[in-house]
């Protein structure tokens, strides 16, 4: 066991941080109510990845992650026009929108099976295959996020909660009028999410993202933004923590899932 | 002045006319009250003076900085999914170096109502929390749309109270509502209180 925990070191820090910076970004999505335009966007993102690499072949080259981002960013604005012209059943819309790109993907998968394996390994994800060089860049990269996330946590919620109060004015408010910056910050966060999808896979990411606000906000007790986001961020890094060496020591436990099922009991049993 | 504004036109977003010209004023230390049915573009006459584009024609002068302007929307009723409390609705947009006592604005709620959640809160506590919170931003101008729907008479006075205490504070202040209400401006003669009614400029669908 301790020898498997220093060949994947690197997987397990990487993990974490990322489970965590995910975890806090998923509590402004799900406050939003942005979380069915998340699985579009990134189910977006994959289908991007993989027409980029039918159109410019091997993955490892950054043409792929371009064609992924601008596809994430097409989805994103098309699910944001959707929200505002929609009037009724939106959550049907982004069903039948997902499930269409879903469709896209695994057609291209079928079509040319040279991107069949990178969809298997973007899909479920796993961390234990993430290389070390890939492990460090990550680390890097979310604990920049982290630090963000921090800095800004107040701001980040209070447009949360404004886009929440008053969906239709919330950029008329004072506080979306002085500070700007906010969009360039959401912007970021929006990027991190596109590379979190390639790097750790879809349900590695979606699973980081809302399943700890969404079983911690089952909990009844004393209202508290700060503790939710404080013990969001515990449980997704604990879960890797913990979920990681779990399967790194039974071979027959997959590692996402085992993740998001001890993220999910850790939300409702942490005291 | 605060607002002037000659020969205004509302429309909706997409170009139908609401409204023809009509004009309005508003001086430091006066209340405008602005009336009308439902669809006259009450509404839409503030989301014009704030900017949005499109739905307001007309000579239009803001004699206020767009940053000394608070403006407290209708809010969207529902459950918000982070457990915030009134008190931290107030921390996250404002931090945390407001001390309750310190602020008369904070008088608009009692101290164990600053606990509550807000998915638990009645409509008056919320639309209280929501009041202080546009008042700390010690807005020059401070625009309200419909304060008092589905307000009990005990909230909707306090809440006038904390109107008038806002235009009597400082100088150079106004304020702006949108309201259907029109009984709570009667209750203080010191206050000079304009209105301007849509109804008698508005187009028939």
């Amino acid at each position: 066991m301790i020898d498997l925990l220093r060949i994947y070191y690197a997987n397990i820090v990487a993990g974490c941080l990322a489970a965590a910076a995910l975890s806090l970004i998923g509590c402004q999505l799900a406050a939003r109510d942005r979380s069915m335009h998340t699985l579009c966007v990134s189910q977006g993102m994959m289908f991007g990845v993989l027409v980029g690499i039918v159109l410019f072949g091997d993955a490892r080259t950054s043409l792929p992650y371009i064609t992924g981002l601008l596809m994430a960013i097409f989805v994103g604005a098309l699910t944001e026009w959707i929200t505002k012209s929609v009037v009724s059943s939106i959550s049907s819309y982004f069903v039948a929108f997902f499930l269409l790109i879903l469709a896209g993907n695994h057609i291209l998968g079928s079509l040319f099976p040279s991107v069949s394996s990178h969809l298997t390994q973007v899909f479920y994800g796993d961390l234990a295959t993430v290389s070390a060089e890939q492990s460090w860049t990550s680390s890097v990269v979310s604990a920049a996020v982290l630090a963000l996330l921090a800095i800004f946590h107040r701001h980040l919620s209070n447009q949360s909660f404004e886009r929440f109060a008053f969906p239709e004015d919330a950029s008329l408010l004072s506080s979306s009028r002085i500070k700007p910056w906010l969009r360039a910050i959401e912007v970021s966060l929006f990027l991190y999410l596109c590379y979190a999808i390639q790097v750790f896979g879809f349900l590695f990411t979606i699973s980081s993202l809302f399943v700890p606000t969404v079983f911690l906000s089952l909990r009844r007790g004393r209202p508290g933004i700060y503790r939710h986001l404080a013990r969001s961020a515990l449980v997704m890094g604990l879960a890797v923590g913990i979920g990681l060496p779990l399967t790194l020591s039974f071979d027959n436990l997959p590692t996402v899932p085992t993740v998001a099922t001890v993220a999910m009991l850790l939300a409702m049993l942490l005291p | 002045m605060l607002v002037s504004g000659k020969g205004l036109e509302l429309s909706t977003p997409n170009g139908k006319p609401l409204t023809q010209a009509f004009d309005l004023s508003l001086n430091a230390g006066e209340m405008l009250v602005v009336e009308g049915q439902n669809g006259t573009g009450k509404s839409t006459l503030i989301k014009g003076l704030l900017g949005r584009t499109g739905v307001l024609r007309g000579h239009l002068e803001l004699n206020v900085p767009q940053a000394s302007i608070a403006y407290l929307p209708q809010q969207q009723n529902g459950a918000f999914h982070l457990p915030l409390s009134l008190r931290e609705l107030i921390e996250i947009t404002h931090g945390r170096r407001h001390c309750l006592h310190e602020h008369p604005e904070y008088a608009l709620l009692e101290p164990h109502q600053w606990e509550l959640s807000w998915n638990t809160a009645s409509g008056g506590e919320k639309k209280r929390a929501l009041l202080i919170r546009a008042l700390l931003y010690h807005p020059q101008l401070l625009i309200l749309d419909e304060p008092y729907n589905h307000l009990d008479k005990e909230s909707c006075r306090a809440i006038t109270q904390a109107i008038f205490a806002f235009l009597q504070g400082g100088a150079g202040r106004g304020v702006m509502i949108v309201s259907h209400e029109n009984t709570y401006w009667q209750e203080r003669d010191d206050i000079p209180v304009r209105r301007l009614s849509l109804d008698h400029v508005r187009v028939p669908r």
